[in-house]
Formats: C-alpha cells, structure tokens, sequence
C-alpha cells in the first residue's frame, strides 16, 4: 500500500483537478440516458407520486409553465426537427446529474435565438399573453420555417385564436386561402409573392404541376424548366415569357394551366399586432407598394425529387394577375373615378358598421350587373360567352380599367390578345400586319358595335415619335390661357365641324408654331363597344365590311377636342376631309373603296368654288398667259441653245 | 409669189432697203416704252399691297394715265399712217392662203426646222412685212385687243363721265375685267415678242432693223455664201 499511495494520489488528483475530465466524467449525460425515462410513453401514464420518487424533489422551487409539451419525447421525430444536432442537455442546461431536480428552470432559447427572442419581448403579444417560446413552438417537433406549408404555419397561432373574428374581412375565405396569419399581422415581417404553375387535376381541382409534367418542354433546355421558360437567358420571367410557356403548355394537353399566386412569409418577425383588424385597411396589401411586392418569385418544381427552386419574375406579372388587385391605380381608374368604393362590390361594410351580419357578396357577374346591365345582357347571349364561359373579369380587370375612349388600339387588342393569338386565323387577310397596325380586334369581330373615324391632334417629335396632344399642350402652342377648343374649331358655332374649319385651325397652331410638327391624327376606331362578338368577320372574307363607301364607321367622322381637366369633347366632322389633298399624312394613305371618284356633290363643290373665286379668276388666267408665254420662250430657247452643234454642222 | 422673187432679186443686189420707215420705227419704240410702262403700272394698281414701285398708288395711276393716252395717239398715228400709205390690209389682214398654206409652213419652222438651221420660209419685204402668223397674231392685236384695251381704258379712266355707257356695257367690273385680261394678254404678248425678235438672221438682226430700218444683208450674204 505504501508503494502503491505515491502512485495513486497524483492520479486521484490529476482526475479531480482536471476540468475537462471532471465533466466528462461526471456530467457527460447522453441523450440514450434522458431517453431512459423520456424516450418511453410509459412515463405519461406514470402518477405525480410515482415521478416523484425518481427526481429529486425540490419543493421549493417555482415551476415553469410547460404549455403543451410534454415529458415523452418521440426521439425519432425530434432527430427529423431543425434541433436534431443538440443534446438534451444543450438546452436543458441546469441538469447536472441524473436523477435531476424535480422543477427544472427555463430553457433559455435566446442562447441561439437571441434576435427573436429580442423581437418578442417587445411585442404586444409577449405582454398580453405572457406566453413563452415553447407554448406556440413544439422544441422537440420543429420544422424549419421554410418547409412549413401554409396551413401548418396558421395550425401555430390557431390553437389560441380564433380566425372568425375575420367578419369584417370582404373574400375572407380567399384571404385565409391564400394568406398566413402573419402575413398582416407581421407587418415586419419580410414577405414575397410566389407564382407556382398549376394544372387541372384528376378531382378538377387546381394542383400544382410536378417536375414530370413539366419534364416534355425542358428539352434542349438540359431538363432546366426555369431555363425553358426564361428564353432570353436574363435570369427573370418576364410576363411574356411565362405566358408562351403556359400556352405551350395547354397545347400539349395539360388541362388549364395557369400561375397561382401565394404570399408568404419569408423571414418570419415575432412581433405581432392585431392593428390590422383595428384599422381594417385594404390599402395594406392592396397596393403596388405592398411589402410582399419586393420579393416576386416564381417556383419551380426540381429536377431531382422533390423539391422546389425559386427564380425571378418580372414585377410586371402583377398588374397581370387579378386576385391581387392594386388600389393605388384603383383611383385612377375609371371606376375610382365615379367613386366606386373597394366595399361597394366586395362586401357590405354599412351593415358591419351596424354591429350586424353580413354576407360577403361572392366575385361573380353580379357584382358588375348592378352598374353594367346592358352589357351583361348582350354579353350573355354571345357566342364567346356560350364558348369560352368566361366572365367580366376574364377579360376586364375592374381595378385597372380606364376609360374605353382613352384605350389606344394596343390597350384595346391586349383585352383580347390576353387569350387569342392574332396570328392565327388572319392568314387570309391582306396587308395582315397593316391591319393590325392600325385597327383592333372588334373592329371586324364585333358586327354590333359602333364604329367611327376618329380624328385627333398630334405632335411628330423628332424621331418620328408620334404624341398625341392633351388639352394644356394645345393650350400652349395657341399661347392662350383657358382656350375654349371646341369654341375655336367650330367657328360657326353649329356643332358641325367642316373640313375648313379643321384645317384652319391646324394652319394657325402651325403659323403659331412653324417649327413643331402638328398634324391631324386619324384613326379608325370602336365608339360604342358591343359584348356580342363573333368570328364573322373572318368566315364573311369580305373586304367591302370596310373597303367600301358604305362601310359602317364611315357614317360617324369625330374630331376628339382635349379640354382642360383631362375630359375629351367630341365633335362630328364632315367626311369631305378623307377625299381632300391636304397637308395630313394619314388621308394621303386613306384608302377607301368608292370614296376616290368624283361625285354630283363635288361636282356642285367645285361650282360653287368657281363661283366663289368670281373676278379673281381673270388674275389666275391672266397669270396661266404669262406662265404660257414664259414657258414657250423657255423651251423654244433652250432647244435653240441645245440644237446649235446641229446647225453648225450643217453650215459646215 | 411674183413680187417677193422681185424683191429677193432687188436683196441679191445688196441694196439697202428700208423695211421699218422712220415714222414705223418712232411709232414702235414709243409705243414699247408706253406698253412696258403701263404693264409695270398696272401691276401696281391691280396688286396695291404687292407692289409699290411707283410709290403711292396715285402717281402710279397717273403715269398708268399718261401712258394710256400716249397709246391713243400712238395708236392713232399707226392707224393714219397705214390708211394714208392705203397698206393696212394689204399688210394686216390674213387672207384664206395664211391659214391653210402660211401658218402651217411656218409653224413648222418654228417648232422644228429652225433647228435644224433650214432657211426660214419667209424673207420680210417692205411690200410684206409680215408673215402668215405674224399676220394673223398682230390683226387680232391691232384690230381686236389694242382697241378694245383703249377703249375699256379710256372708260375706265373717268367712270364718272362714261358712266351710262360702262352701265350700257354691263358695269365696271366687266370693263375692268376685258381690261385686265387684255393686259395679261398683252403681257404674255410681250414675252413672246421678244422672243421672237431674236429668231433673225442673227440673235439682234431683227431689233437692229426696228432700229436702222433694215436688216444686215451684207453679213447674212456672207454667211449664205460660206
């Protein structure tokens, strides 16, 4: 013993006095250990008495509220969970032996998450609720943010709250659809719209389109569906793009593609308000300047198994896609303007006001029937309405409609393009893109709808940039303060603008302006929409719809006079101005079946400017004499002058 | 046909032979002055805000006046003169042969062989001064529109005293307005004429000969001849 002591002591104290050792030793407790007693649901069924009797019991410590956790731990799904890589006790720092204290203290999550934790004590929720991290969060069952669908991250504040409070929210069921909680109610929480491409499934439901669905148009793409859609490489789907894509798609036989939208949260903030409900705001989200708007992502399925990669759409999609309407513009539009209200097709807020039910009235036709009856009337009984089903907002979008007359052709044929492909169909037609240049689609496509030849002033910059001129710019080129335009065109004041009284007007604003070029726009255009469209236009084949002096738009000729307050006045023209030789571009280029022979009308025109001229015609005989005179002398004499090597010649 | 190869012999002769007597050639030039002055006018009074050569429109309507009476004269001097000589029809009156022989052949001339150097088809004598379209153009000048233009000038020179023949005629504005086409006319006219007188032997053997009376044979012989 005595040999052995000299050996034993430094050993003993190299044991005791080591740290490192010391811990491993005495406090390497492994999860296999916790897992003993927490792995096994037996200790669910186990009494308060029997618990007791495996801790060690601490009577004097206050306990910590344990939300719906629980002492069984389902060790296989916390290895699945984001806390996979921690021990027990990483958490649950204040074991130290095993048995451990009956009441242990509270797990601090601000050793990792010290930035939410931050965030969460600040907020309202933390000082009405007082709830701790663990009593919405499971530690043990967590997934990370990203992969939690949106239903699973609503089932976190669901237990406690209950989202029928919603009542005053218009398409509350759509809301809940297509938003999470904290989409409002995280204010500060980054967010983004996310596009995915779905299809009609087998139940008719729309279901997202799987990489194998989407395999058939990726080749020569190396099976890149983001590298197919995006042809022109620049790493964002534009709208165009996305949209020949979905066309592709549909002619090879996916049923009804189309892009569903989804905001969701991308980083989640913990303090959360309810000051949306209080304010009750659509401008929240119903803006350009919404905050999900910063991040416009499109999803697309992976080549390898399951998952999803996300590329950048062009922010442009959004003015494309209804369900998201923007109220910024709404005002703008024709039907801000007449003071149509979010409330006054969505939902029925003066009886929420009252403290009473309500019914939220659905999207459908309805809602557009109480202002445009007429129209839904025609529309109805329409071929298109028979065949494609479609309704107002199929076409229309009622948060960003302007008014018809102030379409250009473009804004007009996009309403139709938006489905039908003009290049289909029109390959019998001549000088097809002549066509398309300047008419739009229901000019042949719409037998019912008032048509007329609308005539406008307008400015070629330089470039050949053509601009159309508003009232203020009129203004200025006449140098005059609140000019009565109408009141300067129709000099006689009979409602009836003559081709004389245009073409005056035109002269002084280019006396006025004798560098700028101002000219007489014109354009052949719908007055009067008709809903019931046809494709008679293209069976009929028949030029003379237009091409002819009875053509329909023929029998209305308007001048569009800008006054001021952005209004437009309009004044019907005489259609002598078509026939006429003037300085317009366009009439030069006008050309109209039977409108180029002369007629008993002009005939009497040109009696009558015979009549007019009276004595002056003897000056413009007189000088035609002297023009005679000069031009005989002129080429009598050149030919002498050119003739003189002949004569020469000849004397020779 | 006979008298015209007795003078192309008298000409071969190399004797000067006056074409334009001195009271002619006075007659032409002061009338020339009288026209181009009363164009020049006229311009003045028939475009009042365009032209102001003469200075107010009153002096312009004076010398407009002036001029207009001189051509009376002028005009009446010229007339005298041809009834006296008993040759104002012999030389101005066309006669059926003018127009069916003598304008074609000289309208030929003078749109097409003239170029090619041919020898005009009319030599000008002092018994016939003028050929078939010369004829033609200067009855209808001297008969019709000199008359006529002095006529409606002189009416409307003082309307005040014509005024029951200006009303009988049908108003001052159809006065003014044979007036004014006369004077286009006359202006055109005058282009031409000048023209014309370049067409000579030489481009000034015509103006020459309104001159000094008669044309340079002697260089024209020598051209022949070369």
């Amino acid at each position: 013993m005595k040999h052995a002591r000299p050996v034993l002591v430094p050993f003993l104290l190299l044991i005791l006095c080591s740290p490192c050792l010391w811990t491993e030793l005495s406090f390497a407790i492994e999860d296999e250990t916790c897992l003993e007693c927490h792995g096994s649901r037996d200790i669910l069924e186990m009494s308060p008495e029997e618990r007791l009797e495996v801790v060690i019991p601490t009577p004097a410590k206050q306990a910590v509220r344990k939300g719906k956790l629980t002492l069984y731990i389902d060790y296989e799904k916390f290895r699945a969970t984001v806390h996979r890589d921690l021990n027990c006790v990483d958490c649950h720092a204040d074991i130290e032996d095993i048995p451990h204290q009956e009441k242990l203290g509270m797990v601090d999550c601000a050793q990792c998450h010290d930035e939410i934790v931050g965030q969460y004590d600040k907020s309202k929720h933390a000082k009405v609720s007082q709830r701790l991290c663990f009593e919405c969060h499971n530690p043990h069952a967590t997934t990370s943010f990203r992969k939690l669908s949106q239903q699973e991250r609503m089932d976190i504040c669901l237990p406690c709250h209950d989202k029928n409070g919603h009542r005053w929210l218009p398409q509350r069921e759509l809301h809940f659809k297509y938003l999470e909680c904290t989409a409002c109610h995280a204010p500060r929480a980054e967010k983004g719209l996310f596009f995915h491409l779905t299809g009609e499934g087998k139940d008719g439901k729309q279901v997202s389109l799987s990489y194998r669905q989407l395999q058939d148009f990726t080749r020569g793409y190396g099976g890149d569906v983001a590298k197919a859609i995006d042809r022109n490489g620049n790493s964002i789907v534009e709208v165009h793009e996305i949209n020949r894509f979905i066309a592709k798609l549909k002619e090879r036989g996916i049923k009804s593609p189309q892009l569903e939208a989804e905001v969701l949260v991308l980083q989640p903030y913990h303090n959360y308000t309810d000051e949306v409900r209080r304010i009750k705001d659509c401008t929240m989200c119903h803006v350009s300047g919404a905050p999900f708007y910063s991040q416009v992502m499109l999803r697309l399925p992976e080549m390898n198994g399951g998952g999803w990669r996300t590329v950048t759409m062009d922010k442009a999609i959004i003015g494309k896609i209804p369900p998201i309407p923007s109220k910024d513009n709404y005002f703008a539009t024709v039907h801000g303007q007449s003071g149509v209200e979010c409330i006054d097709c969505h939902a029925d807020l003066t009886i929420l006001r009252a403290g009473e039910g309500f019914q939220v009235k659905g999207l459908k036709p309805p809602v557009c029937e109480h202002c445009h009856g007429d129209v839904l009337a025609e529309y109805k009984d329409s071929l298109h309405a028979k065949v494609s089903e479609e309704i107002c907002f199929g076409c229309h979008d009622p948060h960003s409609s302007e008014p018809f007359r102030q379409l250009t052709v473009e804004q007009r044929k996009a309403i139709c393009t938006k489905c039908h492909d003009p290049e289909r169909g029109h390959g019998w037609l001549p000088q097809r893109d002549l066509h398309f240049k300047f008419l739009e689609c229901t000019m042949c496509h719409a037998p019912q709808a008032e048509k007329g030849i609308v005539f406008f002033l307008q400015r070629v910059d330089t470039g050949e940039k053509v601009q159309r001129l508003g009232y203020r710019e009129v203004a200025n080129l006449l140098d005059m303060e609140q000019p009565d335009l109408a009141k300067l065109l129709d000099k006689d004041g009979n409602g009836f603008l003559s081709d004389r009284e245009v073409l005056s007007f035109l002269n002084v604003l280019k006396e006025k302006n004798p560098q700028q070029a101002i000219e007489l726009g014109v354009r052949v255009l719908v007055l009067q929409p008709s809903h019931n469209y046809t494709d008679k236009g293209t069976k009929a084949k028949d030029c003379s719809l237009c091409h002819s002096s009875q053509a329909e738009f023929y029998a209305k000729l308007v001048m569009e006079i800008p006054e001021s307050g952005g209004a437009i006045r309009t004044l019907p023209m005489d259609k002598s101005i078509l026939a006429g030789i003037h300085t317009i571009p366009v009439t030069s280029d006008f050309y109209l079946l039977g409108e180029s022979r002369i007629s008993r009308r002009d005939i009497g025109d040109l009696m009558f400017v015979v009549r007019k001229i009276g004595y002056k015609w003897l000056d413009v005989i007189g000088i035609l004499f002297i023009l005679a005179g000069v031009g005989f002398v002129s080429v009598h004499g050149l030919l002498r002058i050119v003739t003189i090597g002949l004569r020469k010649k000849r004397q020779k | 046909m006979a008298l015209r190869k007795k003078d192309r012999q008298k000409r071969d002769q190399g004797k000067k032979e006056i074409l334009h007597p001195i009271l002619i050639r006075m007659w032409h030039w002061v009338h020339a002055i009288a026209i181009v002055l009363l164009v020049l006018t006229g311009m003045q009074l028939r475009f009042p805000n365009l032209i102001t050569w003469f200075g107010t429109f009153r002096i312009a309507v004076t010398i407009h006046n002036i001029f207009g009476f001189i051509v009376l004269f002028d005009y009446l001097l010229w007339f005298g003169f041809y009834v006296l000589k008993r040759e104002l029809v012999k030389q101005y009156v066309p006669v059926p042969e003018d127009f069916t022989i003598g304008m074609p052949t000289q309208s030929t001339y003078y749109f097409a062989r003239i170029f090619f150097g041919d020898p005009a088809p009319f030599e000008p004598t002092p018994a016939a001064k003028f050929n078939s379209l010369q004829k033609i153009t200067y009855f209808g000048i001297m008969f019709v529109f000199v008359p006529l233009q002095i006529v409606t000038g002189v009416l409307l020179w003082d309307l005040e005293r014509f005024q029951s023949i200006i009303a009988a005629l049908g108003g001052v504005r159809v006065i003014d307005a044979f007036h004014i086409i006369l004077a286009y006319i006359f202006t055109a006219f005058l282009i031409v004429h000048i023209y014309l007188s370049t067409l000579g032997h030489t481009f000034f053997s015509h103006i020459i000969a309104m001159i000094v009376g008669y044309e340079a044979k002697e260089a024209r012989h020598k051209k022949a001849s070369s």
